[in-house]
């Protein structure tokens, strides 16, 4: 009985290792799996190159969601990558705060994110 | 006899009709009024309403009735309009704080509790040979309308050809 249910534990564990390499290789899938969030085409464009890069400038417009995008890439990194430590630094504490408004704002709304915090 | 009294009215008919609006404001203002209150009242669950929830909204209705009262007042006079414009700030600001403490009262009652149980192990446990299959399916569909957005968007050339943009580089 106990070898079964360590069985069941490994292929937990295995199907998990696969969802987190799927999630790390298709960052708006997770997005909307985790965090219940829907982005726009263009925004996913945008969206994993920053995930991607290690370096990114993003130029847009006001109200293309430069800090939602922002505090997603926050919260997901948070999520998906052991150890990572995410900062928010901004010119003002003002901009810092709206990004991290942003991250409460998933918080609120995404159980998955209350749950591994 | 102190405390509460055994039937306390509801909240919605307490700020329509037990509060001596129609002393305040005019008809079309009740209306108005009415109306905001409604829509704050959606936010919240009865049994959830506090009374500084309740006297927050009612502020916040008060105050929006009157900044429309002063813009409409105001508005074929431009001197009246600048009379009026510190005022009109004044109450934009009185609201901005009212809505920031109604926000962080509605935040302190979410319980971080509520919902658990469904975490990213079900997510795991779900995630079989057909889910992955549909994940992919779904990452493939997600790319090509990502390429089809950004095809469309080919040909803009931006604000580079704009008159004032050959002028300023004329300039340099």
């Amino acid at each position: 009985m106990s070898r079964k249910k360590n069985r069941h534990y490994e292929d937990i564990l295995e199907q998990g290792k696969d969802l987190i390499k799927f999630y790390l290789e298709n960052p708006c899938i997770a997005a909307y799996d985790l965090l219940g969030v829907d982005l726009a085409p263009i925004q996913r464009v945008v969206f994993e190159d920053m995930w991607f890069k290690d370096y990114v400038i993003v130029v847009a417009g006001r109200g293309y969601g430069k800090s939602y995008l922002l505090g997603l890439l926050a919260a997901l990194s948070s999520m998906l990558k052991p150890g990572y430590r995410t900062g928010l630094m901004s010119p003002s504490f003002r901009q810092s705060k709206m990004v991290f408004a942003e991250v409460e704002k998933l918080y609120d709304q995404s159980s998955i994110f209350r749950e591994a915090c | 006899m102190a405390g509460r009294p055994p039937n306390p009215i509801a909240p919605k008919k307490m700020l329509k009709t037990a509060l001596p609006v129609s002393d305040i404001f005019r008809e079309d203002e009740i209306e108005f009024y009415n109306k905001l209150v409604d829509v704050y009242l959606e936010d919240f669950d009865s049994e959830d309403l506090t009374s500084s929830d309740m006297d927050d909204i009612l502020d916040l209705a008060k105050n929006r009735v009157l900044e429309f009262r002063l813009l409409k007042e105001s508005r074929d006079s431009s001197d009246r309009q600048l009379d009026t414009a510190a005022a009109v700030e004044k109450l934009a600001k009185k609201n901005e704080k009212i809505k920031e403490s109604l926000s962080s009262r509605r935040k302190d009652r979410i319980n971080p509790n509520e919902l658990k149980g469904f975490s990213i192990v079900d997510l795991a446990v779900a995630f079989t040979n057909d889910k992955r299959l549909k994940l992919k399916e779904k990452s493939e569909q997600l790319k090509a309308e990502e390429v089809a957005t950004l095809a469309a968007r080919a040909e803009y050339t931006g604000n580079k050809n704009d008159i004032d943009i050959k002028e300023a580089r004329e300039d340099e």
